[in-house]
């Protein structure tokens, strides 16, 4: 909200405080942030002049050529102003000052010297519009004669301004005036609010003759308060009017208009004028809105009510969206001669969802719905009648017509304190007396001494403009911000001691994560916004679970129009980025959020929404691979499925637990051979989080259940994300590695004897794959075999067209004794004999 | 005695010339003591054999002497024996001491014709990063885990009643203005901050003191250079039978002289949040500025004396919101309120993110691009 200054200032002494600069500190430490302070009326070179000779210009009729001075130099000027005249005090723009353009967007001027009609001209004296003080181009602004010459712009009395904007936090509707401003600072400089007043003088019939008014909506308005003035001449603003709104970003209406507005920025109550004359029936029906009606609004919108608006009707239909928005039909114009005033206190809620409804916020419904003053409707009534009939002619009519709801307060609401309340939540020594004389100074009244809880307690009598002060705390709250929360010490609390381990998935993500990290890769956050378009990119068959993403209602845009069940799409989004950028070697990693929209799970509390953390693994280009310096030397080669492969081999290690990898997998988004699964013995879920894990945990399944997957990205979604190939993806769920049984670590004795090794040359046919060659060696059956080993697989000149060659080392110990070679050569020999059963197996 | 005089007096002289001659080596010509090509003639290594077998071998020169000794008068076999002895001991000393030098010549020698490149690159897998938020997320995780919090999680997608209702924010309550919240339906919202914890936290362990930090996405309608539609939270919660402002004061001023170093100071301005009262914001001084609003001698990269855009020279950064534990919300999760008082803050991580490492844009958090992630 925009705060004037000079405004405040006709409310509160500041004399000797008026530095901005401090009012802004002052402000902002009181919870009324300032967010912005605009001088007004400053531009350099613009200065207070006399003008000491006018003659007429000798070849222009129009045109002036004066001789002005700033006290200190005596300048000749040529002014095209009508009223310029000898003696008179002006504003002098000098060589070198800046005007601002007129209106939005246009250039500004710069004065220069120049000649006119053949006459030097060195500034310009300025009307007030150039100088942005107003709209008035009829002539050149004539300052107070009194005016010291050489004053800066600003500095001229009444003529600079500080706009200061400030924030007011949603609960400060008191603060959304200039009243309510002025009073925090008279507060905190311990002086007296001067408010407002005007004496109002009622003439002519009573109101009750002209019109009635009937409050039927009694749950939106408890009180209604109406006045009629006739006889008024609507015309132009007066100047201080015209100013005093333009000051702080509001447009000149009307005389009666801009009076409710000001009135509005004055004491933040907001009212409504309509004209007598074009209310029909001579009723004023406040009212649900009735199906079918409809209101043009002042805006110019057509407006279809309903039945959960409130409307302030004639008997013909609605003339005003209550609360929010006049009507057309009923508005103030230059014929209009009488008026009807209103002055309502309408409920915060009602107006609120008026507003919203109708997609409309105005001065009027934002304080509403904050709530304003209860007890000041009449008064408030009363005050504006009596300046439109100063401002614009007319008479007020007798009495006025007020109705009010029987819960509409009427007397000020008492709230008690306790001081040793305060002083234990504050952890601050406070005393009572200090306590009450901060609630006083803003408008506090101090009640009865009693007891409460067994505790010193004071009554406080709220004035109605605080209508956020409901509780004890709020009153604590107010007693601190008076007093300055910096005031308040610094202190530890005295907590037992104690230790709380990380949570289980916490851990585990951040071992993952620094695993990741060691091990190259580099980790991402992505924004957890997608689209179905995107999503559909992988491919997922219809039936698939991750079809299931939350939709949200209100989406940013449409490529952000779900929280996804997966956010591999965002990875290989950033993959594509990066490699448009010739960032060609990808090594990504996040763990994100899955959602899942599954209404099944949805009850009075429960969102219907399962969330789970995954790991997304995306690695493309080249892998850093070193062979010795002085060989033949590469720093890396293209990244290839086994190191994705080795990658996750370390991970699950790290992560404890016992799973495996097995082949080839079923993800629709990966390449259908090169693929695997990640697997693991679950243990049994505990009760309430079976759901949690998501797709990629079969349902019920504990044996061998897929807690992830990994392999070459399908050549479709490849080209689906613009991806340049190979890419290699890995998913894997963390509530899936969590349920996972951990691998146990226990010590095995594994004695002092030395290993004997031996080794293997097989021939086989190229499709044949190690697993399956694995897999027939018995090895549970060789206690003393420690290990196979894979040296190398080779294809090429004396290994036939086809087929290829595995070099393989079988490790041997015996944990008790040292072998002999007789005994490997026999256990060797079965072995041999068990492959050879195999007849795609050729020894070397 | 001649004799052993003129042997002494050979030894000594062959003695000293092999020692100039590995003396005489410098380190360039070292390897050759120990291998080099012998067109010098034999090794010093060699040489230093021979001389020792010649002098002191079985048939050597002195044991020649001992063997003489019996053609010797008895009477100066005594005197000549001793002689003889006190030979052997030179030689046998000199032999020591120039093995010695001449062993460490050789391995001087070895070690000096390595040929090694010191200066190629390591063999690695270069070292990968951790997003810049994981790690202030981790610092502010570890700090309050030392203090003795617990780390309490809450869902990013909730219930209206979670992250408003009972945070005292009813709905068409204008403060809901101050959340521009996305919506899945009515009741169903992303969570806008992380107080949506508080509730849970309460609600299912109830009547007993709380100790507990909260980081996590959040969510709000809201897409420019300083604000993500989603970005990261941490909450704080603490509440027991006599917790106080002051005590919010002491632990959040704990925290920013860790955060941001010991001369950190800190201003807090009221404000208002539905779930705490008295609410407030909290500022720390500018640890790049020192709160001065200008930028100081030494920073190296920024002229002195020019205005400090870290805290756009107010000498302040706005950190978080705080407060005292609203009663209201006690008493929405069946809390006494009389019983316990307690505080709230919350602060962005993606900010304290973007003032520790300098990030100008906030979309960089989430842009991936490898050439902002191998930064950290
Ligand atoms: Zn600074």
């Amino acid at each position: 909200m925009e705060v004037s200054l000079n405004w405040i200032k006709k409310y509160v002494d500041l004399s000797g405080a008026d530095d901005p600069g401090a009012l802004s500190k002052a402000l902002t430490s009181l919870g009324l942030e300032v967010e912005g302070m605009r001088i007004v009326g400053a531009l350099p070179g613009v200065v207070s002049a006399e003008v000491l000779e006018c003659g007429r210009h000798p070849e222009a009729d129009k045109l002036s050529v004066c001789s002005v001075t700033d006290g200190t130099e005596t300048y000749p000027v040529v002014c095209g102003a009508p009223n310029v005249a000898k003696g008179q005090k002006v504003l002098l723009a000098k060589v070198g000052a800046e005007l601002p353009g007129q209106g939005p967007g246009q250039p500004g001027l710069k004065i220069k010297k120049a000649k006119l009609r053949g006459q030097e001209s060195h500034g310009m004296i300025c009307a007030e519009d150039e100088v942005g003080l107003g709209e008035s181009h009829a002539g050149i602004l004539v300052l107070d004669p009194a005016t010291p010459l050489g004053l800066p712009m600003e500095k001229i009395p009444g003529l600079g301004d500080v706009i200061f904007e400030i924030n007011v936090t949603p609960n400060r509707p008191d603060a959304l005036c200039h009243t309510g401003v002025a009073r925090e600072l008279a507060a905190v400089l311990g002086k007296p609010l001067r408010y407002p007043a005007a004496a109002l003088r009622e003439a002519g019939p009573d109101i009750a003759g002209l019109i009635a008014v009937e409050l039927e909506d009694k749950q939106g308005c408890t009180k209604y308060v109406g006045r009629a003035i006739r006889g008024i001449k609507v015309g132009p603003s007066p100047d201080w009017l015209v100013k005093a709104l333009k000051s702080i970003g509001k447009r000149s209406i009307n005389n009666v208009v801009d009076l409710t507005n000001y009135v509005l920025f004055e004491v933040g109550q907001p009212s409504h004028a309509f004209d007598l004359n074009k209310i029909r029936g001579r009723k004023v029906i406040v009212r649900k809105g009735r199906a079918g009606e409809r209101l043009k609004t002042l805006d110019d919108a057509e407006r279809v009510i309903t039945v959960e608006d409130m409307v302030i009707a004639d008997a013909d239909g609605p003339m005003v969206l209550a609360g929010v928005m006049g009507g057309k039909d009923s508005e103030v114009d230059a014929a209009t001669t009488d008026i009807f005033l209103e002055t309502a206190y309408f409920t915060p809620s009602v107006v609120r969802r008026q507003g919203r409804r109708h997609g409309l916020s105005s001065d009027s419904s934002f304080r509403f719905e904050r709530g304003i003053d209860p007890l000041n409707t009449a008064w408030v009534s009363d005050y504006l009648a009596a300046l439109i009939a100063r401002e614009c002619g007319g008479e007020v009519a007798g009495g006025r017509l007020e109705m009010t709801a029987a819960d509409h307060p009427t007397q000020p609401r008492n709230v008690s304190l306790r001081p040793v309340r305060a002083e234990k939540l504050l952890g601050t020594v406070l005393g009572a007396e200090t306590c009450a004389r901060r609630l006083e100074s803003i408008g506090l009244v101090r009640g009865a001494a009693a007891r409460m809880n067994g505790e010193d307690s004071i009554a406080f009598a709220i004035p109605g403009f605080r209508g956020d002060l409901e509780r004890e705390v709020d009153l604590i709250e107010e007693i601190a911000r008076l007093g300055d929360y910096n005031g308040i010490p610094v202190v530890l609390p005295s907590l037992p001691l104690g230790f709380k381990a990380l949570p289980p998935l916490e851990s585990l993500a951040r071992r993952l994560r620094h695993h990741l990290r060691d091990a190259g890769l580099n980790e991402a956050l992505n924004l957890r916004f997608s689209s179905r378009k995107v999503l559909a990119k992988l491919g997922l068959a219809a039936d698939d679970p991750r079809s299931a993403c939350v939709p949200l209602r209100n989406p940013l845009s449409e490529e952000w129009e779900i929280l996804p069940t997966t956010a591999l799409p965002a990875l290989l989004n950033a993959a594509a980025y990066n490699q448009n950028n010739q960032e060609r070697n990808i090594r990504l990693f996040e763990i994100a959020k899955s959602f899942y929209h599954r209404p099944e799970f949805r009850t009075e509390r429960a969102p219907g929404v399962l969330e789970e953390e995954m790991l997304y693994v995306v690695l493309a280009g080249e892998w850093p691979d070193r062979r010795p310096w002085g060989s033949d030397a590469v720093a890396s080669m293209p990244v290839e499925f086994h190191h994705l492969k080795g990658i996750l081999e370390n991970l699950l290690a790290a992560a404890g637990v016992k799973a495996r990898l097995a082949f080839p997998g079923s993800e629709t988004y990966l390449h259908p051979v090169e693929c695997g699964r990640i697997l693991a013995d679950l243990a049994p879920p505990v009760p309430g989080t079976e759901v949690l894990c998501g797709t990629l945990r079969a349902a019920g399944r504990q044996k061998a259940a897929g807690i992830g997957c990994f392999g070459i990205l399908h050549p479709r979604v490849l080209a689906a994300f613009a991806l340049k190939g190979p890419v290699l993806v890995a998913e894997l769920s963390l509530a899936g590695l969590l349920a996972a049984i951990p691998e146990e670590k226990k010590f095995a004795p594994f004695g002092h004897f030395s290993t004997m090794s031996r080794d293997l040359n097989l021939v086989v046919e190229d499709y044949r794959t190690h697993g399956e060659i694995l897999a027939q060696i018995p090895s549970s059956r060789i206690p003393i075999l420690q290990e196979v080993r894979l040296n190398s697989v080779y294809r090429g000149p004396g290994v036939p067209d086809g087929k290829k060659a595995l070099h393989y080392s079988f490790i041997y110990r015996h944990a008790e004794k040292t072998l002999t070679d007789e005994e490997v050569n026999k256990v060797q020999e079965k072995l041999n004999q068990e492959l050879a059963k195999d007849s795609g197996i050729v020894f070397k | 005695m001649q004799p052993i005089d003129e042997i002494r007096v050979r030894l000594d002289g062959d003695v000293q010339k092999l020692e100039s001659r590995v003396a005489g080596k410098s380190a360039a010509q070292a390897p050759a003591l120990a291998s080099g090509p012998e067109e010098e003639g034999p090794t010093p290594a060699r040489q230093f054999e021979d001389l020792k077998v010649r002098y002191l071998g079985k048939k050597g020169e002195i044991s020649g002497l001992l063997r003489a000794m019996g053609t010797l008068p008895a009477e100066e076999r005594p005197g000549f024996g001793k002689l003889v002895n006190e030979l052997r001991d030179r030689a046998e000393a000199l032999f020591a001491a120039l093995q010695e030098r001449i062993q460490e010549m050789e391995i001087a020698g070895s070690l000096a014709g390595s040929k090694l490149d010191p200066t190629l690159p390591g063999y690695r897998v270069p070292l990968g990063s951790l997003h810049p938020m994981s790690q202030v997320r981790e610092e502010i995780i570890a700090f309050f885990q030392g203090l003795g919090f617990e780390l309490a999680v809450a869902p990013e997608v909730d219930n209206d009643w979670y992250n408003f209702e009972a945070l005292n924010i009813p709905p068409d309550h204008p403060s809901r203005d101050m959340h521009d919240t996305f919506y899945v339906d009515d009741k169903v919202v992303l969570r806008t901050h992380t107080s949506n914890v508080q509730v849970h936290y309460m609600e299912t362990h109830p009547d007993q003191p709380i100790r507990i930090i909260a980081p996590g996405f959040v969510y709000r309608v809201d897409n420019d250079a300083t604000h993500s539609p989603m970005f990261q939270q941490v909450e704080c919660l603490v509440v027991d039978k006599d917790i106080s402002f002051a005590n919010l004061k002491g632990t959040l001023f704990l925290w920013a002289r860790h955060m941001f170093g010991a001369e950190t100071t800190m201003r807090f301005r009221p404000s208002y949040f539905p779930f705490t009262e008295p609410s407030a914001e909290m500022d720390v001084s500018c640890y790049f500025c020192k709160g001065t609003g200008t930028v100081p001698t030494g920073t190296g990269t920024v002229p002195a004396g020019t205005g400090c855009r870290v805290c756009k020279q107010t000498g302040w950064i706005e950190i978080g919101g705080c407060g005292s534990v609203d009663p209201n919300v006690f008493g929405k999760v069946g809390w006494d309120a009389e019983k316990y008082t307690g505080f709230a803050f919350g602060f962005g991580i993606d900010r304290i993110t973007m003032l520790k490492y300098g990030i100008p844009d906030i979309s960089y958090l989430t842009r991936n691009d490898n050439r902002f992630l191998r930064q950290f």
